[in-house]
């Protein structure tokens, strides 16, 4: 069992993340305070996305991360085994993701929407996209850790690896939880 | 849940726009705490860390909110 | 090393500070570009800017423009130090060297479109356009060289193996995200106006301000970290010669 008072994973990695949580954040607060200044514009545009695409995106990365959790857990020893098949589920629902994502910017490509459309979309494309790279990055990052732990590795470097992944996946996960409200659901 | 609440606000009509901004905001907020505080463990971090974290969330739970009023 | 080399390796590292000094007044405030003119001026409204200040942008220009070659020398000195951190027949250490060189070229590259427009202003407003575009466009997005320079710098100081580190790692793990937030550099090119755009506040404030605040802390650190350095040598030599 770990010592609390301590951050999971690499230590320098959550540098990282609150230095990426204060980007969004910038990002955020620089579309809602456009959107403020013309509401009716930016509602018109909203009226253009189609929810379901982000609620079923929602459920894909939740899932992923309660899997990434359990992956976490799995390797404290409070589970049996397992934690491949947990990294396994992590990527595919991020993969689950991307492919709903890609499909969801083709409807919207099809139907004549483009970052250049007006401001609204400029923003829904931008950090989307930006979110997009972010969800590969972190795919990435759990495939690194789930070839590293292959072999003989010491218990505490299979926790900090797999700590280090699920962090980073999971302030991917935290941040859609942002974007699906200011895009998709505020009226 | 929280998803299926989130889908819930959508697509209802008698619920005023204000009750479902304010449910919205909150239940993000909700999210955004559960995620931070039990799968990245924060609730378990430093000191420092969490007022961060915390900042955080009432930060762009207040943007949300309070930039609907700024115009 | 020698005494010699280290009296180099500390002038070189000071003249990053150098460099920033000039940089701030010929380019930043004579040359008009702290703050940026806005990415969606007119080329009309361009070329008028460069017609009414001709003299004093030439000057900014034309002086900022060599004095990006005080980047190499500072680079250099980076590679001294961290090729004896790293060790061996490490790389990392001449990838930042790569870096550091490229950026000198990159950069003077842009000064140079600028320079040019300043040099002629009275020609067609859509050629002053398109050379501050390619200016614009250039110093943006060779950024690909810079990343690799800082990455590599803090991957180097991540390594090092001494009781008292040099950089603490959430520092250094700045520094990646600094240099790999350039990244969003490259939707630039899409937007002539707002935050996205050359002059906008994620394409031009934080890329720009950002990176200059850790490195200028960096060299400080590196600068002090100088003496560990001659300690380490002077250690050596009264053991090989005892």
């Amino acid at each position: 069992m770990r010592a609390t008072g301590r951050l999971p994973g690499e230590e320098g990695l959550w540098s990282f993340i609150a230095a990426d949580m204060m980007l969004f954040a910038l990002l955020f607060g620089s579309f809602l305070s456009q959107r403020a200044a013309a509401p009716s514009q930016f509602a018109e545009a909203q009226a253009l996305l189609v929810p379901t695409f982000a609620i079923i995106n929602t459920i894909f990365l939740l899932t992923s991360s309660l899997f990434a959790a359990l992956a976490v857990q799995a390797e404290r020893g409070s589970r049996p085994g397992g934690t491949r098949l947990y990294l396994i589920l992590t990527i595919g629902l991020g993969a689950a993701f991307l492919a709903a994502k890609l499909a969801e910017y083709y409807h919207e490509i099809s139907a004549g929407v483009s970052p250049a459309s007006n401001t609204f979309f400029m923003f829904y494309f931008v950090i989307t996209g930006l979110h997009f790279t972010h969800v590969v990055v972190g795919m990435g990052i759990l495939a690194f850790v789930g070839f590293r732990m292959r072999g003989e590795v010491p218990p505490e470097r299979r926790q900090y690896l797999v700590e280090s992944g699920a962090s980073f996946w999971h302030m991917v996960d935290l941040l859609w939880l942002v974007i699906l409200p200011i895009f998709y659901l505020l009226p | 849940m929280f998803t299926g609440v989130s889908l819930f606000t959508t697509h209802t009509t008698w619920l005023g726009a204000g009750v479902i901004y304010a449910l919205i905001c909150s239940l993000t907020y909700l999210k955004c705490r559960f995620v931070i505080m039990i799968f990245m463990e924060i609730q378990e971090a430093p000191a420092g860390w969490r007022v961060f974290f915390e900042l955080w969330m009432i930060g762009v739970t207040g943007m949300i909110v309070f930039l609907k009023f700024a115009a | 090393m020698t005494r010699q080399n280290y009296f180099w390796i500390r002038a070189s590292l000071l003249s990053l500070f150098v460099f920033f000094a000039i940089s701030l007044f010929f380019w930043g405030i004579l040359a008009y570009n702290i703050p940026p003119l806005d990415g969606s001026i007119s080329a009309a409204d361009l070329a008028q800017h460069f017609r009414d200040h001709a003299a004093r942008l030439r000057i900014g220009y034309g002086v900022a423009l060599p004095m990006y070659a005080l980047m190499l020398p500072w680079s250099v000195a980076v590679f001294a130090l961290m090729r004896r951190i790293e060790g061996g027949d490490g790389i990392i250490s001449y990838i930042q060297l790569g870096g550091g060189i490229l950026t000198v070229v990159v950069m003077s590259m842009g000064n140079a479109f600028w320079l040019t427009a300043a040099f002629r202003p009275e020609t067609d407003p859509a050629i002053i356009q398109m050379l501050y575009d390619a200016g614009c466009l250039t110093v943006d997005l060779f950024f690909g060289v810079t990343t690799l320079q800082y990455c590599a710098l803090a991957l180097v100081l991540l390594q090092d193996r001494a009781p008292k580190k040099l950089a603490p790692k959430w520092f250094l793990w700045l520094g990646f995200w600094l240099s790999i937030e350039f990244m969003l550099e490259i939707i630039m090119p899409h937007f002539r106006s707002g935050p996205f755009s050359w002059s906008g506040l994620f394409n031009y404030w934080l890329p720009f301000f950002g990176p200059i605040t850790w490195v200028t802390v960096m060299t400080i650190i590196l600068y002090r970290s100088v003496h560990r350095f001659e300690e380490e040598d002077r250690a050596a030599l009264a053991a090989s010669s005892s």
